[in-house]
């Protein structure tokens, strides 16, 4: 198993570099990088001569090989560099977006994992049943509903006609107001965006919980438990728990990465400066050096979640096969 | 039974056509039938250059049915049901909410969301289905060669397969189209299946490695079978099951990815009645238009809904564990 | 389950509301610890960076405007406005200007403020390396400080906007010795001589400006402004009726419904007013088909440009002749729109080779095909909109034209590039209406002429514009260009959006002047005051 891990972690350096290259060469082929580091919209066309400025400037004019070497050998002393729109460090930028992300991304996936379970746990108890059966037509209605779509709704919904949530952005309230206030403006900006971003994966999740556990737990188990006279419902909480576990977890390394990239168009919706609005409008400005290292970020975060699920799943297979014996 | 089985892909069939074919006989604003000058004639049918001269109205594509319709309609004996084109403004009337005469209400520039919304289904499929297609064709290829190259095939193109999943899905996607040289549909087809071919790769590829060992395919080696031939006889027929259900899940998130490239406004050009530009219609409004909302995403949840379903249902149909009675 | 469930649900219904309650501020009620009066305005997003000098959106230059001094502004009436000069005059040939700096100006860190400071600016504005935009010195010829509070500007030759080029914010050079220009951590809190100093800046969030008390033209009567970001107009607009921030534009389907409303006219004071730009389709000269005059009439015929701002655009509008806005000096008034006239588009399009049969299809011209594509800008729903009502007027005229939707920097590559056929764009306009920069065929004078556009009388007129002294010929001259403008139509110039805003009513002092905005010209903000009885009260704790 050693040898598995180290492997696995040897590979992610080839893999990100080749990710950075596959980037890097598709960053020179979006157009009009001088621009927008120059150009106006509403003013007039930048002379020539400032394009040629900027080219040199910024080394646009050497080749490519050069600049990709530049920029590994800065990011292996941990220099992401500086933003080209905004001449401030990429790293302090990232950081005030990713503070935002984090909370929201966080928050969807506890309230995912939180409701999921328990969900899941009473659904799959519940077999046979006519709940069981609504349950079913419930979540799968929940997991095909686009998410964005279901922002829009709901923004309009609750927000613009109830007035019940406000509409978008991280908080209004002024910084001389007291803690609580403030902190409660904050989480009544985070639900919709947090509602929105979790509710398909905690039909997905809630619906896996079920199957694993019907599939773990024949009938045989309850028969079992009602001759020792066990608690039905203690006893199912324990399988539960106990076996999907850890194939839950393993799902949470590659709900991750889905998370944050998914997020781009309820971060848009929703006006939340979060990484997925920051990679977008980065794009749009060609602001290398913040492209490069968000794409770093990005897989470094979908290898770490793969690596963390394989990793689970292989400490988890030598119990299981314990257990089955 | 053989004969439900039969006739309920048979009505999936049918609906998949109407829905990519039935979109002109659905909305539009020239007739279904019509007389003009005394003739009978047949303008929703003219789509075909040699056929449909004929059967079309004197004066043909310059007849201007919406003031035919203004002034009264005459001439007009059969509407098709939403008697407006996906392409048709009147600013008198922008942003009316559902009424009689528009059944799903107007957008900004007057246009008929129902039409629009009709409009859009053969583009969501057509865009949908041929990323879908376009990533099988990827996946299934670069799958094979992994799985069934040297070991040293197998772990540069692992690494591509890894290297392509780590991008954040809408993201690159956003990132082809704009390094485009000229951005079209083509261009966008080709986006939407790039994020979706490695799930399709990575399982055929497993399969490939895991069927290659079993006894059929050495007994077939022995006898002379080349690798080709082994994978497109052999292996390719026994994993198609998981590959069509994947398929068909495909074809619903590819369907959403089009929505939403289009709601930033970097997936069809204008205008295009893609359901992600109606849905961005409604944006930033102060009393947004509800109608502009509520009727595309009903729309695309039916789609993601229908693939889910689709897909389920076949894998129900073809899954071994599950009794079925009859 | 439903049990369960219906106790959940129920608990977090009854959470929300408790937490909504606890947080929501009383609308009136909230306010600063501290005592003051803040004025709140919403801006759109962050700007990219504050640097007065290579700053280019508007967000950074309002910012300017409260930080920063320039040497002239410009007044209520578009007359310049001594603000760092406290005089300045001519020579006698007009050819050299000397500004007299006003005495006792000091940066906000102490520092005194000189001619120096001055001329840093100026050579950084025209420094190649900062990239930033300075066609509006190209006149100049040098410029020297005599003294530390004397400058004196040599320009080429006599123009009329020798003084208009002195609008520009000014840095301090003590600031900026050490390190790179552009990167230096200053651009993240500038410091200015204005009314009011930088305080603080919280991204994504707000920006925040405190008042000035010394400032060298009397202390501003509001203590703070707050530049609050929120994207949306949608949410600002909403923002201002919870009364969370002042100052909002109003969307125009909202304008009808509210300038009538009485208890909002109460609350708020409405103010309306051209906004200095203007929404335009380029036609690419270089093309074979918009070489010809005709055809470009032809497609402003075709487009219902009144129809759209009237009812698309609920009358937020002025369809534009030319470039030249009504409020500007030496619009024609006799000069009218072309109007929506199809059929004259018709005709002009016959006339220019392009015909169709009888029987309706595409025109052709010796074989080729009518078949153009038409760049906009993505985010755009304007551009959109209006594109969309072209495609369907050309469609009915036999002419197929394609929309393709490009971020910002690509459509500026393919306009510099000069790789389009058809292009969607717009124009930030000066008070001052010298189209120059539009129109003269010299890259150098033209950075703005992306079409091609070259006609001798029309270069010969430009230049004596901007040297004619006397208003009357420069009246003249301009009502000669707006003619030649209007018949050869190089762009289809489509509207000049009005600006329709509300201003918490408890602020007294703005007014729209001819510069526009109550927040341009002098004085500007330093008027505004709010009575004492209306000031809101602190939060109790």
């Amino acid at each position: 198993m050693a040898g598995f891990l180290v492997r696995r972690i040897l590979s992610v350096v080839p893999t990100l570099i080749g990710i950075t290259l596959i980037t890097f060469l598709l960053l020179e082929k979006l157009p009009g990088r001088e621009m927008a580091l120059v150009g106006t919209p509403g003013a007039g066309l930048p002379s020539v001569r400032a394009l040629e400025e900027v080219r040199r400037a910024y080394h646009f004019d050497e080749p490519v090989a050069g600049r990709y070497a530049h920029w590994v050998l800065r990011l292996a002393r941990w220099d992401l560099g500086e933003s080209m729109l905004e001449h401030r460090p990429v790293a302090e930028i990232i950081a005030d977006a990713a503070l935002p992300s984090f909370l929201l991304n966080f928050s969807a996936l506890l309230l995912a994992f939180a409701v999921s379970i328990p969900l899941g746990v009473g659904w799959a108890r519940r077999r046979g049943t006519a709940s069981e059966r609504a349950g079913a037509t419930l979540f799968l209605l929940l997991y095909a509903f686009p998410n964005f779509a279901a922002a829009l709704l709901l923004q309009q919904a609750l927000a613009v006609r109830l007035g019940l949530l406000p509409l978008q952005g991280l908080g209004g309230v002024s910084e001389e107001a007291g803690l609580l206030v403030r902190a409660g403006d904050f989480l009544r900006h985070l639900a919709l965006p947090a509602l929105c971003l979790s509710y398909g994966s905690l039909a997905y999740l809630t619906r896996f919980t079920r199957a694993n556990l019907l599939e773990e737990i024949g009938r045989e188990y309850l028969i079992a438990a009602r001759a020792r006279g066990l608690g039905e419902r203690l006893l199912a909480w324990k399988h539960a728990l106990r076996n999907a576990a850890i194939p839950l977890l393993t799902l949470v390394g590659l709900l991750i990465p889905a998370l944050l990239g998914g997020s781009v168009l309820i971060e848009t919706i929703f006006s939340w400066p979060g990484l997925g609005r920051l990679y977008f409008y980065s794009l749009t400005n060609r602001d290398f050096p913040v492209i490069l290292a968000l794409t770093t970020l990005a897989a470094l975060l979908t290898l770490g979640g793969s690596f963390l699920s394989d990793l689970l799943y292989a400490i988890a297979d030598p119990r299981l096969r314990r257990e089955e014996r | 039974m053989i004969a439900s089985r039969i006739a309920r892909r048979g009505l999936i069939l049918a609906g998949l056509a109407l829905a990519l074919l039935g979109a002109p006989f659905l909305a539009g604003e020239a007739p279904l039938v019509a007389r003009r000058e005394g003739l009978l004639c047949f303008p929703a049918l003219a789509v075909a250059p040699m056929v449909g001269t004929s059967l079309d109205c004197p004066g043909g594509a310059r007849v201007d049915w919406a003031a035919v319709r203004k002034a009264g309609g005459e001439g007009i004996l059969w509407s098709k049901p939403i008697p407006y084109g996906p392409y048709a403004s009147d600013l008198d009337s922008i942003f009316e909410p559902p009424s009689r005469r528009h059944w799903m209400g107007t957008d900004s520039l007057g246009r008929d969301v129902a039409s629009r919304l009709v409009h859009g289904i053969p583009v969501a499929f057509i865009v949908g289905g041929l990323a879908t297609l376009v990533a099988l064709l990827l996946g299934i290829t670069l799958g094979a060669f992994a799985g069934a190259g040297g070991k040293w095939t197998d772990l540069a193109l692992s690494r591509l397969i890894d290297l392509v999943a780590c991008f954040p899905t809408l993201v690159l996607a956003l990132a082809l189209v704009a390094a485009s040289v000229r951005p079209g549909i083509g261009v966008l087809v080709f986006s939407i299946a790039a994020t979706r071919w490695t799930g399709i790769a990575r399982f055929f590829r497993g399969e490939v490695l895991r069927q290659r060992d079993l006894s059929y395919c050495e007994a077939a080696r022995a006898a002379g079978a080349g690798r080709p031939y082994l994978l497109a006889r052999h292996i390719l027929p026994n994993a198609l099951s998981p590959i069509l259900i994947t398929a068909a899940f495909s074809v619903g998130s590819a369907v959403l990815l089009e929505a939403g490239m289009s709601f930033l406004g970097l997936g069809l050009p204008p205008p295009a009645p893609s359901w992600g530009s109606i849905l961005s219609e409604a944006r930033d409004q102060v009393v947004p238009a509800w109608w502009l909302v509520l009727f595309p995403s009903a729309a695309l949840f039916g789609t993601v809904l229908g693939c889910i379903l689709l897909a389920e249902g076949y894998r129900d149909s073809t899954d071994p564990r599950i009794t079925r009675v009859g | 389950m439903a049990n369960r469930l219906g106790r959940v649900c129920c608990l977090l219904a009854a959470a929300l509301v408790w937490v909504r309650c606890e947080t929501r501020e009383p609308p009136r009620a909230r306010g600063l610890a501290a005592q003051g009066v803040a004025f709140t305005l919403p801006i759109d997003s962050d700007p990219a960076t504050l640097n007065f000098v290579t700053g280019t959106d508007a967000w950074q230059s309002l910012v300017a405007r409260f930080v920063a001094d320039s040497l002239v502004d410009e007044g209520e009436e578009l007359e310049p406005v001594p603000r760092l000069a406290s005089s300045w005059e001519f020579s006698e040939d007009r050819k050299v200007l000397t500004f007299h700096l006003r005495q006792g100006v000091r940066w906000h860190d102490g520092l005194p403020c000189t001619a120096r400071d001055v001329l840093f600016t100026y050579a950084k504005l025209r420094d190649p390396a900062t990239h930033a935009r300075a066609d509006f010195l190209q006149d100049v010829a040098g410029v020297t400080a005599p003294d530390d509070l004397t400058l004196r500007v040599v320009y080429r030759e006599p123009t009329v906007l020798a003084l208009d080029a002195w609008k520009f914010p000014i840095l301090a050079e003590h600031l900026f010795t050490r390190g790179d220009f552009l990167a230096s951590a200053v651009h993240q809190s500038p410091v200015g001589t204005g009314p009011f100093r930088f305080d603080s800046w919280k991204h994504g969030r707000e920006i925040v400006l405190s008042a000035n008390r010394d400032y060298f033209l009397g202390a501003p009567r509001l203590d703070r402004i707050i530049l609050k970001i929120i994207p949306s107009r949608a949410t600002q607009f909403q923002a201002l009726m919870t009364g969370e921030i002042d100052w909002s534009s109003i969307p125009p389907e909202e304008w009808d419904a509210r300038k009538s409303q009485a208890e909002f006219r109460r609350r708020y004071h409405l103010f309306e007013y051209p906004a200095l730009y203007l929404y335009y389709i380029a036609w690419n000269e270089k093309t074979p088909f918009f070489a010809d005059a005709r055809v470009r009439n032809a497609m402003t015929l075709s487009l219902d440009r009144a129809g759209y701002v009237r009812k698309a655009y609920r009358g937020g509008g002025i369809v534009a002749v030319t470039t030249f806005h009504p409020r500007q000096f030496g619009f024609d008034p006799e000069l009218l729109p072309l109007p929506h006239d199809p059929e004259r588009a018709a005709v002009l399009l016959d006339a220019a080779g392009w015909s169709r049969n009888p029987g309706g299809g595409p025109r052709r011209r010796a074989g080729k095909r009518f078949r153009f594509e038409l760049l906009i800008f993505q985010e755009n729903p304007v551009q959109e909109q209006i594109a969309a009502l072209l495609q369907e007027s050309l469609s009915r005229l036999g002419i197929e034209m394609e929309i393709r939707a490009l971020d910002f920097p690509a459509l500026l590559d393919r306009l510099h590039r000069h790789d389009f056929e058809a292009a969607f764009s717009g124009w930030s306009l000066t008070p001052d209406p010298d189209p120059t920069p539009f129109f003269h065929s010299d890259p150098a004078l033209g950075p703005s002429n992306y079409v091609g556009y070259s006609d001798a009388e029309i270069d010969r007129l430009l230049v004596e514009g901007r040297h004619a002294f006397d208003p009357s010929k420069r009246r003249e001259i301009y009502r000669r260009v707006q003619e030649i403008l209007a018949r050869d139509q190089p762009y289809t110039f489509l509207f000049f959006p009005i600006q329709r805003v509300a201003l918490d009513s408890r602020f007294r002092g703005a007014r729209v002047t001819a510069a526009g905005s109550p927040l341009r010209a002098f004085p500007g903000i330093l008027s505004w005051y709010v009575p004492g009885e209306l000031r809101k009260r602190p939060v109790q704790p």
